[in-house]
């Protein structure tokens, strides 16, 4: 670069630069160890910076978000009088609250600041080009001093906040946030759809890498939420309405009744005749109408499945009893919402791995029920025969590949994995060989993924008993096929072994035992009504993996479990106690503060066309009010700032340019733009 | 061609050692440190599979399995300490019981008990035989004249009846093996395939080069422990050579006396001298058969030492049939030397007759049992080494 650094700076028309002499910019040019400062000369860019009109001093340091980065800005907004401030570092995501924090401890409003991403937008992606990385350094924080002279002070939007929480899930990671919220000292209404808490943890026998009691667990949990003085528990109840804003959300809730009354409840069970598929046992065993969950379950009065019931079918001495769903609807304020809706198991298709054809084909969550249906002592038994040996395929309805596997109904694979199986797998394996000593697991992978902490410790333990591990690749599926007739077991399996270099081997098995992943519970209805997003996936989408991983787009709206993907029991009572933590945090203060770049309307403008609603993506964030101006009454654009995101849409759609949005004002945009066209000078070598 | 699995192969093979082999997560590592694997032969994971997969042909039908010659680099660097090598040994031994089909060779391996009592029982049967020649009463005192004891005749009878069965085993054990061989590899086929190759080179490949100078037992697994260099003599390959050429040494002395005499009183139609006089000191089948001797004394005393105390993985984890050879081989050795001894004494005491009888029982028990024990590998490994070496010719 042969330029003089004063010439890199565009010269702007000499109207741009008037009546702002009380303006005192300081811009500061962050090194961020290297990764920026390895391609961009970040001093030569302080330097340029620093000849434009209004910047009275231009720094630069190796890590500005430092204690000692921090503490310049502060010193100079004390010292030298600075009242804007541009800072060039990493994407303003990452050190947007740092920096305003520096700044108010300095003394100015905190929106006196704009923040250059120098890193994403340049040095990451022009490394190898830093002499044009340096100039494009320039011209970004250019625009930032350009829209810092335009900046006005602004406050953001406090909101009083219902300090009461809306958890819909009964399930570990429900139960688990509703307790941290409660003890937070928060309010707590917890929902279940179904007529009992606990979930699918209920479902599991015992839970690696602890080896405790699933079921014991949930009881101690439940114990602990229902008596708490701060939670309201509803099962059999679901959410069907909901308006409102973060803080303020009004929500409506619909329980069904339970149908029998305590005190005729063990009479009402003896007495109903109808039968259905137990979907606590995966349909292993067959239930009553009227029923409990489990034993030890909570609540303990059972309730009657209503999609089945029909009148006539439970009698009490030899009476039919008429029993009706009459169902109460709770009406409520909350502030937040902690989405808890869980997971289930992903149903194989007719034929995969012949499953629902061969009857010797089940699921791992069918296979963990018939073990806890399996009195202590006595040997496996599937349909009679004692199983000796059993397959267990890894990956069914997880890692799927389209064109390789058969899309869900919805068209789409689940490409992800579900993370948990591999532990299940190795996990009931050990608890196969512990409770039926001898019993042989032929355990057919494509990769193990014993990930968590005393999780591998399963993988050697099963090695070295009772599990013989074959390897398939993704695009050779093993298949099972009924064994030639005279055979001594029911099924074999075929399989590419690649750790048998590919060769092909037969086993001949007991109980082929498939591994389902994990999909999200079908809330689409949720989905819909709170405005919250799914991913590719299907499962919720929180705002940033890394650095908002529990918050829904939706602000007072939080991910807990497996809602948000596949999880173990740990990672989902540690996604449980950070969605309580965070809606703690935001509740807590009984406000909530929201950023203040949110569409106003000038009134002097507006003349009531309407156009900006008819652009809104969001409900309620603007509306057409009748006002009285000059004693007529007239139609004026109003924006509930709570439900505005900011996106700008209405500014564009205003033909009067009545409507902007604060902090990002049109005026600022244009003069921004004016400051990367003027870039196209030959001082900048365009 | 799809393959049947069974776990029960690993069960099986357990009894003959390795217990340790089902921690193997089939990584591959010992393969790769393995000095002698090549790129189309690789083992011992592939070996270790076969076993864990059950494939039982394929295991007794590899010619990897003989290729090693247990340097222990893969159970020193196994992440999973679940002793590849000892594995290995393991299987060679199921191999041998399998090509063996009368139970002998396994009960020898897997039952220290019942082994312990098959040996003391077989030697005395080869003592009652010895004794039961019709003996003239022994001399009182003077030098031990043991053919007077028992015929030269009969022990020579004896012996070739000994070598005889021997031989057959071994054969019949042979032909098993190439019988599975050519029923899995592809150079099992070569030989019925009517295609020209190498043969000869192979042969002498397996016989000369690898098998009697055994050239890369010397040259690639040789182990030193934290890079000092033991001397030749304490060299793994020269204690087992000692062994092999004393063994070697003595039955090349055995069968040329038997030559000999043969020449001396059948062809010339001399009369048996019923004397049994200790050969003169300086009649060569007697020189040759006494460095033999040491030979086979030095090589079992220090690998009897070092199975006592393993200085490295070669000699870790012995088995049974580890300790039956080298006691045997030992025990044949040091009566023999002992009995020399004794033959040149003016005046022998009357035992000496016993450490005769004991010697000739010991040696022939050896031998008899030769394929069956594991001494068996010297029947295997030229085989496999063949067919290893083995391919067509360019046309």
């Amino acid at each position: 670069m042969t330029e003089k650094p004063e010439n890199l700076i565009p010269q702007e028309p000499e109207s741009a630069a008037q009546d702002e002499e009380e303006i005192r910019i300081g811009v500061y040019t962050c090194g961020c160890g290297g990764n920026i400062s390895d391609v961009v000369d970040i001093e030569k860019t302080a330097e340029a910076l620093s000849h434009m009109p209004n910047v009275v001093v231009s720094r630069t340091d190796a890590a500005m978000c430092s204690d000692g980065g921090q503490s310049l800005i502060e010193e100079d907004i004390k010292n030298l009088g600075i009242n804007r401030v541009v800072i060039g570092s990493c994407k303003p995501a990452l050190h947007r609250q740092t920096f305003r924090g520096a700044i108010s401890r300095g003394g100015l409003n905190p929106y006196f600041y704009y923040h250059v991403g120098i890193r994403e937008q340049d040095s990451w992606v022009h490394h190898d080009q830093p002499d044009e990385a340096t100039k494009k350094a320039i011209r970004l924080m250019t625009t930032g001093v350009v829209k810092a002279r335009m900046l006005e002070p602004l406050e953001p939007i406090r909101l009083p906040a219902e300090k009461h929480v809306l958890v819909i899930g009964g399930g570990l990671a429900g139960l688990r946030s509703a307790l941290d919220m409660a003890r937070h000292g928060l309010k707590v209404t917890l929902i279940e759809k179904t007529p009992f808490l606990g979930g699918r943890v209920a479902q599991l026998e015992t839970l690696f890498p602890t080896e405790e009691s699933a079921r014991d667990l949930i009881r101690k949990l439940v114990d602990k939420v229902t008596n708490h003085p701060n939670v309201t528990v509803y099962t059999y109840a679901e959410l069907v309405g909901m308006s409102g804003y973060v803080g303020d959300y009004h929500v409506k809730v619909l329980q069904h009744s339970r149908g029998v009354s305590d005190d005729m409840a063990d009479a009402a069970i003896a007495g109903c005749t109808k039968e259905v598929p137990d979907e606590f046992n995966y349909g292993l065993t067959k239930r009553k109408v009227v029923y409990r969950a489990y034993p030890g379950c909570y609540p303990e009065s059972p309730a009657v499945d209503w999609e089945h019931y029909e009148d006539g079918c439970v009698k009490v001495n030899g009476e039919p009893l008429h029993l009706e769903d009459q169902p109460k609807v709770w009406e409520f304020t909350v502030g937040g919402i902690v989405m808890a809706t869980g997971f289930r198991p992903y149903e194989p298709y007719e034929g995969e791995y012949g499953y629902g054809v061969l009857p010797e084909v089940i699921t791992l969550p069918q296979l963990i029920r018939l073990i806890g249906l399996t009195p202590e002592g006595q040997p496996l038994k599937w349909q009679g025969r004692e199983v000796k040996n059993l397959a267990m395929v890894h990956c069914v309805g997880s890692r799927q590949i389209a064109g390789i596997n058969k899309p869900q109904p919805d068209g789409q694979v689940n490409d992800y994995c579900s993370r948990v199986c591999c532990t299940a797998i190795l996990h009931t394996a050990a608890e196969l060989n512990k409770r039926f000593p001898g019993i042989r697991v032929f355990d057919l992978y494509q990769d193990i993924r014993t990930y968590g902490r005393g999780h591998e410790d399963y993988y050697t333990e099963a090695s070295e008993n009772n599990v013989l591990f074959m390897r398939y690749h993704n695009d050779e599926l093993p298949e099972v096929e009924p064994a030639p007739a005279g055979e001594k077991r029911p099924l074999v399996v075929k399989v590419k072994d690649y750790l048998t270099w590919g060769e092909e081997l037969e086993v001949p098995v007991d109980l082929v035992v498939l591994a389902v992943g994990i999909m999200p519970n079908p809330i689409e209805d949720l989905i819909h009504m709170l405005k919250i997003s799914p991913g590719t996936d299907r499962f919720l989408l929180e705002v940033h993996p890394k650095l908002r991983p529990v918050e829904t787009a939706v602000p007072g709206i939080v991910l807990a479990g497996t809602a948000q993907g596949p999880m173990n029991t740990q990672e989902t009572n540690a996604a449980a106690a950070a969605a309580a933590v965070k809606m703690s945090a935001l509740l807590g203060a009984g406000s909530v503060e929201l950023e203040p770049f949110v569409a106003y309307v000038n009134p002097d403008k507006c003349e009531g066309l309407g156009e900006c609603i008819k652009v809104c993506a969001y409900e309620d964030a603007l509306t057409l009010r009748t006002v009285e101006v000059d004693g007529k009454q007239v139609q004026r654009a109003v924006v509930t700032p709570a439900n505005c995101a900011g996106c700008g849409a209405c500014v564009s759609a205003c033909p009067n340019r009545a409507i902007d949005l604060r902090g990002w004002t049109l005026a600022q945009y244009e003069a921004m733009v004016d400051a990367i066209a003027l870039g196209d000078m030959p001082a900048l070598g365009g | 061609m799809s393959q049947r699995v069974n776990p029960e192969l690993l069960t099986e093979i357990k009894k003959y050692g390795a217990a340790d082999i089902s921690a193997c997560f089939n990584c591959g590592n010992c393969t790769a440190v393995c000095p002698m694997t090549k790129e189309d032969e690789t083992f011992p994971r592939r070996i270790i599979r076969y076993a864990q997969v059950g494939l039982e042909d394929r295991l007794l039908s590899s010619k990897e399995l003989w290729l090693c010659y247990n340097c222990g680099e893969c159970s020193e660097t196994c992440p999973r300490q679940a002793e590849p090598g000892a594995f290995m040994a393991a299987a060679r031994r199921y191999a041998i019981s399998k090509y063996d089909r009368s139970g002998v060779a396994k009960l020898l391996f897997t039952s220290p008990l019942w082994s312990l009592i098959f040996l003391v029982v077989l030697a005395g049967l080869i003592a009652l035989f010895m004794l039961a020649q019709p003996n003239p009463p022994l001399p009182p005192s003077g030098p031990l004249k043991v053919f007077e004891l028992v015929p030269v005749e009969s022990i020579h009878y004896l012996g070739s009846a000994v070598m005889g069965i021997m031989g057959l085993i071994g054969l019949l054990g042979i032909l098993d093996m190439m019988k599975r061989i050519s029923k899995v590899d592809d150079k099992g086929k070569l030989l019925a395939g009517g295609k020209k190759t190498n043969w000869k080179e192979a042969l002498w490949n397996a016989l000369i080069t690898e098998s009697l100078l055994q050239k890369r037992f010397r040259e690639d697994c040789e182990t030193s422990e934290e890079g000092v260099e033991k001397p030749w003599y304490l060299k793994k390959w020269f204690l087992h050579a000692s062994t092999m050429w004393g063994f070697l040494g003595l039955l090349a002395a055995t069968m040329s006396d038997f030559f000999f005499y043969l020449i001396k009183y059948k062809v010339s139609g001399e009369p048996v001298t019923p004397a049994g006089n200790p050969a003169v000191l300086w009649y060569f089948v007697h020189v040759m058969a006494t460095i033999a001797g040491f030979f086979l004394m030095y090589g079992t005393s220090v690998l009897l030492y070092k199975r006592w105390k393993p200085d490295s993985r070669t000699y870790s984890d012995s088995n049974q049939a580890d300790w039956v050879l080298l006691w045997l081989l030992w025990l044949a050795g040091f009566s023999g030397l002992f009995l020399e001894v004794l033959m040149d004494l003016p005046q022998a005491p009357v035992w000496g007759y016993g450490v005769f009888i004991f010697h000739v029982a010991v040696s022939m028990e050896v031998s008899l049992l030769a394929p069956l024990l594991k001494f068996g590998h010297a029947f295997y490994r030229p085989v496999a080494l063949f067919f290893h070496a083995l391919k067509p010719l360019e046309e």
